[in-house]
């Protein structure tokens, strides 16, 4: 498998990435997929692009059913999605309070897109 | 009697032949070695020099409630005939529930169902049971209205290693539960803990000082007990915890001219000698064998008093009494019977399954050379690294084929392959990965691919495997493979042969699970619990053979005959529900 290197200046020099993005988990018994019947390299890599995310400035927050179910609770919009959609629905993320893709994580392109950089001031 | 009593009097209770002064006394070892008997005599025998002294049991098997005179101690509750001591039952299971329902109940309604069962799943684990019993005994190491009220705390359990490095690790608290942001790991369990962690972190400072904690490691003179007390000893002296004494249990020391008691007494010898060696330092106490329950309290005093003289040496008068009160035994069909009914079946997969030490190799290799025998083609697939598989006379047994599955090899192959994907981590997250690849359920994801790839034969022969996944992990394969279906669909990560295996397993016409247990209390009730986490995923066990019993053997030795005859209650036990029971007699090759 091969596997892309950190973006180290996918965003121009002197802009960040201004937002909030939330992550919804399914209850994994472990996010790394060691439990898995194989390694889930998704979630790894969803893991390194949403703190890379962070360190560009972006505010990141996830949750997993399992650990935090109170915060699927208080989320009205992803109790709604799993009302509708069943928990297939799950992993799903939110930028800006719009949701950006349900049923898998969201890749970096994407988070990209939706997270237009800003000129820093 | 008189002569035991004198003896009594001239020597040192078990505490003091154990060097056992501090606070708290953890003793661990496997199901069935004698914990918890050997932690109650310690207990009493401190109790009865006057120090107020709680015993903390978790063995759901055992009956110290019945013996010390108390039902289900809930709460610290003085012994009747000795006030000394106080007893409290923990039973893990219930605390795991309870512990479970903390974390599931608050969003119980709020949640759709089918979230709440995601969870509950994901809370079913044997990390849950231990981590819950560990939230128990944390209220026990730090409450200071306890540290008045008791000099001493003895656990006839101790928690695992595996327990105590996640919760050393400082990510697990700040780096993930906090931000839940890294690829964490089999911190699930843990999140009802979050608000806890200083209490925590004073626990396991408790734990790893000698001043105030020692571990006993209780075993047998048997290969396994005897490894699995080394792994535990190594383990809990890396995470501090090197205060530790050493009791072997069960020792045989002269035969009668019985050819049962002289295969015992070899068997023990051969052990010691191969005995690992990190074991050897340490203070050991070794101990004769028993009758399987020791009843009363009675019985308990006289091994805290005077723990190393036998107890059976008055040993005809003994055998005659026991024999009359004995209840009888219910005859059990062998396994040349059970090896009959699946030649006429002719192919399918059997696999054994059960806590280890119980004898799954043992059960498997004497079932597939019944089987061989009688002209069936037999693939055994054992995980046992050298076990007997490997001397049988394949020559005269054209019809049988050996395979190994090595778990520690699978394991490596599988970290490897994990740490691989990860790439690139920073060292705490690599340090937070590498402890999930130590969990137990690692060997199994792992042992579990490569049993699905000799599973995946098993149409024309009988594929015999001692190891079996357990329920909890069939269900989280079933979780993700619902999850890698729909949300990863042709990335190909799952294989084939995994996928092909699930809907096999719950087929009873082609998988038949043996569930292996010991006529002894503890093997019994982690017998029961495991059947019904296999009935949980939808697997309905073909029934259980009974291992080692010393009733189908003919010994006449005192102490092996009262062993027998304590055999009866439990062989009882397993033949309710009409379950079909099988029976192999005890041997010197567990």
């Amino acid at each position: 498998m091969t596997r892309r290197a950190l973006p180290q200046f996918d965003i121009a020099p002197g802009h960040t990435l201004d937002g909030e993005v939330v992550v919804f988990d399914p209850a994994m018994c472990c996010e790394t997929g060691v439990c898995g019947p194989s390694v889930d390299e998704s979630l790894l890599t969803a893991a390194r692009d949403l703190r890379w995310l962070t360190a560009q400035g972006a505010t990141v927050t996830r949750h997993n059913l399992g650990q935090e179910p109170t915060a699927f609770v208080h989320y009205e919009p992803v109790r709604t999605l799993l009302a509708e959609r069943g928990m297939d629905a799950l992993p799903a993320t939110w930028v800006n309070g719009r949701l950006l893709v349900s049923g898998r994580h969201a890749t970096r392109d994407e988070l990209l897109a939706a997270l237009a950089p800003t000129a820093t001031a | 009697m008189a002569t035991r009593a004198a003896s009594v009097s001239t020597s040192a209770d078990i505490a003091e032949q154990l060097g056992l002064t501090t606070r708290f006394s953890f003793f661990t070892g496997k199901g069935g070695v004698g914990k918890t008997t050997t932690a109650a005599a310690v207990a009493i025998a401190l109790a009865r020099r006057g120090a107020p002294t709680l015993l903390v049991s978790t063995d759901p098997a055992s009956n110290l409630g019945d013996l010390l005179g108390i039902e289900r101690a809930r709460v610290p509750t003085p012994v009747p005939e000795l006030p000394a001591l106080s007893l409290l039952d923990i039973d893990p299971v219930a605390a795991a529930d309870a512990y479970r329902e903390r974390v599931v109940g608050p969003v119980r309604g709020l949640l759709p169902d089918a979230a709440i069962r995601q969870m509950e799943e994901q809370l079913s684990g044997a990390c849950t049971v231990e981590i819950a019993a560990f939230d128990e005994f944390t209220a026990l190491l730090t409450d200071p209205a306890l540290s008045e009220r008791f000099a001493h705390i003895v656990f006839d359990t101790a928690p695992t290693g595996h327990t105590l490095r996640l919760l050393a690790l400082p990510t697990a608290w700040t780096g993930f539960l906090d931000t839940a942001q890294h690829g964490a790991s089999c911190l699930g369990p843990m999140a009802g803990l979050e608000k806890q962690r200083e209490r925590y972190a004073e626990a396991v400072a408790a734990l790893a000082d000698r001043a105030r904690t020692t571990v006993v490691l209780v075993t047998r003179a048997e290969t396994s007990p005897l490894a699995e007390a080394a792994r535990a000893s190594h383990e809990l002296a890396a995470l501090g915890m090197r205060a530790q004494r050493l009791v072997i249990n069960a020792m045989l020391d002269a035969d009668h001219g019985d050819a049962v008691a002289r295969q015992w007494i070899a068997r023990q010898r051969a052990a010691l000698h191969d005995m690992p060696a990190a074991l050897r330092p340490l203070p050991t106490l070794e101990l004769p064998v028993r009758a399987g329950s020791l009843t009363g309290l009675a019985p308990l005093t006289a091994l805290a008093l005077a723990p190393t003289q036998p107890p059976l040496e008055d040993s005809d008068a003994l055998t005659a009494a026991d024999a009359s009160a004995a209840p009888s035994i219910p005859e059990l069909p062998s396994i040349e019977a059970l090896a009959a009914e699946l030649a006429a079946i002719g192919h399918g997969a059997v696999l054994t399954m059960g806590k280890g030490g119980v004898g799954k190799t043992r059960v498997a290799t004497t079932l597939a050379v019944a089987l061989a025998e009688r002209g069936v083609r037999v693939h055994l697939s054992t995980t046992d690294p050298a076990g007997r598989a490997f001397e049988l006379p394949l020559e005269t047994l054209p019809t049988l084929r050996v395979s190994r599955i090595d778990p520690v090899v699978e394991t490596a192959r599988y970290a490897d392959e994990v740490l691989g994907a990860a790439g690139t981590l920073s060292p705490e997250e690599r340090a937070l990965i590498e402890e999930d690849l130590r969990s137990p359920c690692t060997e199994e994801i792992a042992v579990f691919k490569a049993f699905a790839r000799v599973l995946a034969e098993a149409t024309h022969d009988i594929v015999v495997l001692d190891t079996a996944p357990t329920g909890h992990t069939i269900l989280l394969l079933d979780a993700a493979q619902a999850y890698h279906r729909d949300v990863l669909r042709g990335s190909g990560t799952m294989p084939a042969e995994v996928t092909a295996l699930l809907p096999r397993l719950r087929d009873p016409s082609f998988t038949r699970v043996l569930v292996v247990a010991l006529a002894e209390a503890t093997p019994v009730a982690e017998a029961e619990r495991l059947e019904l986490d296999l009935v949980r995923a939808g697997i309905h066990p073909f029934g259980w053979v009974l291992n080692s019993l010393l009733s189908r053997t003919d010994t006449r030795h005192p102490a092996l005959q009262a062993r027998a005859a304590g055999e009866a209650v439990h062989v009882a036990r397993a033949c309710a529900n009409g379950r079909r029971v099988w029976a192999m007699p005890w041997s010197a090759h567990p």
